[in-house]
C-alpha cells in the first residue's frame, strides 16, 4: 500500500495534473481556456491560473514522464484489482493522508466573473422582454388542422391559407384571423345537467378564450368542407375570408347558440 | 323583343303548348326563350390548387402601390425596378412571368435589377461574338427573371422574338402532330406560336421587313372550304406572312417560312429564348408515339430541329445583334448532357440516354454555346428587395415590431440561404409563424 501511494506521489507533476483534470471535471481555468458565455457578445479570457504544475505541464511531455505515467498507471491498476477501489486513500497527493476528491473538486472550482462590459450588456439586456417562440393562437389552430402528427403539412395548410387571407385583404394575416376567431367564437354554450327529476336542467356556461376559439375554428373548418377546391389550403383560405367580410355560416350557429342562451338565461346560478 | 314574340309561333312552341313531347334530336344544348343562357355562377377561380388560385384571381390590383423606377437597358442601376407598359404588355404574351413569382404580391412584376447579373449579361449580349447564352443557376435564384430582363430589352431594341416559355408543353404529347413524310410536325401548337409571334412584336416593325420570295399557302374558309393564298416577294412583308392561319396540313410550310424570314431578313436583330430548357436536354425523346409505339425523339419534329438548328448554328440570324438566350429550370431533372455540352465534363460512351443524349451535347459544343451563371444575392442586394418588400407592406407586424431593419436584413440573409430571392420572398410571405 505505502508503495503504491509512493508510486502515486513520485508522478511527475505533469502526469499528476493530468490526472486531476481527469478525475476533477473542473477543468476551467486550469489551462487558461478561453471563456464564452452564451450568446453574449463580449468574451473575457480568464487568467491562466498561477498553478505551479500547470505551468510545468505544457502540453507536451517527455518520454520519461510518459513512462513515469505508464508506470503509475500500472501500480493503480494492480492495487484496484487486489482489492476494492479506496479512491480518498489511493489518489492523494502528497503529505495527505486521506481526502475527500470530490469536496475538493467543489472547493477548488472557480466561480464565473463576468467582466464590466459583460454586465452593462446584461443591465441593457434585462428589459428587453424574450420574444414569444410561437403565437399561441395560430399554434393552436394548427394542431387542430394537423392529422396523424404530420405538424409540417399542417404549417404548410395554414401558410398558404393566410397568405391567401393577406391577399384578399392586404392586412397582416395573423391579426385578421385572430380579429375573425374572436367575431366568430360564442361567448357561451348551454349544457344540459341532470337534476334527477324528470327536466333537465339547460344552463348556459361560459367560456374562456381558448374554450371560445376552439369552437369558431371548428365551425370554419366545417364551413370550408362545402367550398369547391380540392386544396384544403384554398378552401380554408376561402372560409377565412368569407368570416373577414362577416358572410360566414358561421355566425348563424353562433347567433343561435346565443339565443338559446338567452333563452335560459334564468337557469344561471349567480352564487 | 321582336325576336322573342316571333319565336313563340314556332312549331315547336305550340307542340308543347299542346302537351306533345317533342323527340330530342343530337346533343345539341336546349335552347332556351332568351338567346342569352344564364350565367354559371362559379366564385372567382376559387375552385382551383393553391398556385392556380392565387396566380389568376387578380389579387394583384389590390397590392400597395409603390413608386419603382422603370426598367431601361440604357441606365442600368442596381435597384428594384418595374417595367414599362410596352415592356409588360409584350412580357405579358410571351408568359415571361411564372407563376411561382408570387407576382401577385405587388401592383406589377418587379425585378430586382442586379450588376452581377442584368449588366453582366447586357453587356455581354452587346459585345460578345457568339451571343448564345445558357442561363444556369440555382433553383429560385432568378434565371426566369433574368430572361424576362433580356425579352424586355428585346422589346425595348424592337427586335424580333421568338420566345418558347414552356418546352413542356409542345413535349408532354397533348397536342395534335402529324408525320408529313420528312418530319413530324404540331399544327394546333405551332399555330399558337406563330399567332404569338405575331402580336408581340411590333406591327410597324414586322411591316418593314420585305418577304425573300413568293409563297402559297392554303387556307381554311369559313364555310370550310379551302382557299389558296399567294404572297408575292414585291408587295407582301412579314406581317402579312404572319397575320392568317394555314390550313393545318400546311402550317409546317407555313411555319417554315416564317423561320426563313426571319433568319435571313438583316434589318432587325432576332432574340431567340427559350426556358426551361433544361427540360428539353434531360428528355430527348418526346411523350409522342410514332406507328411502331416508339417514342419520337426531338429532332424529328419540326420545331425541335428548329430550336437545336438555332442552338448549333445551322440556322443562323443574319443581324450581328441577334442572340440566342436559354435558361435552365430547377423543377427539370439534371443529367450530364449539359455539362457535356458545355465542356466541363468529357464525352462518355458507356452512359444511357437517360443519363446523357450525345446529340445535343454535341449541338451544344458545335454552337459554341457559354454558360452564364446567376449567382445569389449580396446582402446589399437582399436590404435593397427588403426595403422594397416593406414598402409594399407584405412583412407581418410582429417582424416589423419586434426588429430592427439591420437584424431583419442579417435574419433574413440567414433564412434564404445566402440570398436566395424565391427563398426569401418565400420566408416573408409564406411563413405566419
Amino acid at each position: 500500500m505505502f508503495g503504491l501511494r509512493r508510486s502515486v506521489k513520485t508522478i511527475s507533476p505533469a502526469v499528476s495534473c493530468a490526472l486531476r483534470v481527469g478525475v476533477v471535471r473542473n477543468a476551467v481555468g486550469s489551462g487558461g481556456m478561453m471563456l464564452l458565455r452564451m450568446q453574449s457578445t463580449t468574451s473575457n479570457e480568464v487568467p491562466a491560473n498561477k498553478d505551479s504544475k500547470s505551468e510545468q505541464y505544457n502540453g507536451h511531455m517527455t518520454e520519461k514522464q510518459v513512462d513515469e505515467w505508464l508506470q503509475a498507471i500500472d501500480s493503480l491498476e494492480a492495487e484496484f484489482s487486489s482489492q476494492s477501489i479506496l479512491s480518498d486513500v489511493s489518489l492523494t497527493p502528497d503529505g495527505k493522508g486521506r481526502m475527500n476528491l470530490l469536496e475538493e473538486a467543489m472547493k477548488s472550482k472557480k466561480t464565473f466573473e463576468p467582466t464590466k462590459e459583460q454586465i452593462e450588456e446584461w443591465e441593457a439586456l434585462k428589459k428587453v422582454p424574450i420574444p414569444r417562440k410561437a403565437d399561441d393562437v395560430l399554434e393552436h389552430v394548427t394542431n387542430m388542422i394537423m392529422r396523424h402528427g404530420k405538424k409540417e403539412k399542417a404549417r404548410k395548410i395554414m401558410s398558404r391559407a393566410l397568405y391567401l387571407l393577406f391577399c384578399a385583404t392586404r392586412k397582416d394575416p395573423v391579426e385578421v384571423l385572430k380579429q375573425a376567431l374572436d367575431d366568430l367564437a360564442p361567448l357561451m354554450v348551454v349544457k344540459t345537467f341532470k337534476t334527477g327529476v324528470a327536466k333537465a336542467a339547460v344552463i348556459p356556461v361560459p367560456l374562456n378564450q381558448k374554450q371560445r376559439y376552439r369552437i369558431a375554428w371548428t365551425w370554419i373548418v366545417e364551413a370550408s368542407k362545402k367550398k369547391s377546391s380540392s386544396d384544403f389550403a384554398v378552401r380554408l383560405g376561402e372560409e377565412l375570408i368569407a368570416v373577414h367580410k362577416g358572410i360566414s355560416s358561421g355566425f348563424d350557429k353562433r347567433d343561435s347558440l346565443h339565443k338559446t342562451a338567452i333563452a335560459h338565461r334564468a337557469y344561471i346560478k349567480l352564487r | 323583343m321582336f325576336r322573342n314574340q316571333t319565336r313563340q309561333f314556332s312549331a315547336v312552341r305550340i307542340l308543347t303548348a299542346a302537351g306533345k313531347k317533342t323527340p330530342k334530336q343530337g346533343f345539341s344544348r336546349n335552347k332556351t326563350l332568351n338567346s342569352k343562357s344564364a350565367a354559371k355562377k362559379v366564385s372567382g377561380s376559387f375552385h382551383k390548387r393553391w398556385r392556380a388560385v392565387v396566380s389568376t384571381s387578380g389579387f394583384n390590383k389590390t397590392a400597395t402601390a409603390a413608386a419603382l423606377p422603370e426598367f431601361t437597358h440604357k441606365h442600368i442601376k442596381n435597384e428594384v425596378a418595374s417595367y414599362t407598359e410596352t415592356q409588360l404588355k409584350g412580357l405579358y404574351r410571351l408568359g415571361a412571368f411564372k407563376p411561382d413569382q408570387m407576382n401577385e404580391l405587388f401592383q406589377r412584376p418587379i425585378s430586382l435589377v442586379r450588376d452581377e447579373s442584368t449588366k453582366k449579361l447586357f453587356q455581354q449580349i452587346d459585345s460578345a461574338k457568339n451571343k448564345k447564352f445558357i442561363i444556369t443557376g440555382e433553383p429560385g435564384v432568378g434565371k426566369s427573371t433574368l430572361l424576362a430582363q433580356a425579352l424586355a430589352l428585346g422589346i425595348d431594341k424592337k427586335a424580333l422574338i421568338i420566345h418558347l416559355s414552356h418546352p413542356d408543353r409542345f413535349l408532354n404529347g397533348t397536342n395534335d402532330y402529324y408525320y408529313d413524310g420528312k418530319q413530324y410536325v404540331q399544327p394546333m401548337y405551332l399555330r399558337d406560336l406563330l399567332k404569338k409571334t405575331f402580336h408581340l412584336n411590333n406591327a410597324e416593325t414586322l411591316k418593314s421587313i420585305p418577304l425573300s420570295k413568293e409563297y402559297k399557302f392554303k387556307t381554311n374558309n369559313a364555310d370550310g372550304g379551302v382557299k389558296s393564298i399567294t404572297l408575292s416577294s414585291k408587295e407582301n412583308t412579314l406581317m402579312d406572312l404572319l397575320n392568317f392561319t394555314a390550313a393545318p396540313r400546311s402550317r409546317a410550310a407555313h411555319f417554315g417560312a416564317v423561320i426563313h424570314e426571319i433568319s435571313t431578313q438583316s434589318l432587325f436583330p432576332v432574340f431567340f429564348t427559350v426556358d426551361n430548357f433544361s427540360r428539353i436536354l434531360t428528355t430527348p425523346f418526346t411523350a409522342y408515339k410514332n406507328v411502331e409505339n416508339k417514342n419520337i425523339h426531338l429532332l424529328e419534329f419540326q420545331l425541335g430541329k428548329f430550336i437545336m438548328d438555332v442552338v448549333s448554328g445551322a440556322v443562323k440570324f443574319r443581324h450581328s445583334g441577334s442572340c440566342v438566350l436559354l435558361a435552365t429550370s430547377g423543377i427539370d431533372r439534371t443529367n450530364r448532357t449539359l455539362p457535356i455540352g458545355l465542356g466541363k465534363l468529357p464525352h462518355d460512351h458507356y452512359l444511357t440516354r437517360y443519363h446523357y443524349e450525345p446529340i445535343f451535347a454535341e449541338l451544344m459544343q458545335k454552337g459554341g454555346v457559354q454558360e452564364f451563371k446567376v449567382e445569389k444575392m449580396s446582402k446589399e442586394d437582399l436590404k435593397k428587395l427588403l426595403d422594397f418588400y416593406i414598402k409594399s407592406n407584405i412583412l407581418l407586424n410582429k417582424e416589423l415590431n419586434e426588429k430592427t431593419f439591420d437584424q431583419l436584413v442579417d435574419e433574413k440573409y440567414f433564412i434564404s440561404g445566402n440570398g436566395n430571392p424565391r427563398e426569401l420572398l418565400k420566408c416573408i410571405a409564406l411563413n405566419p409563424y
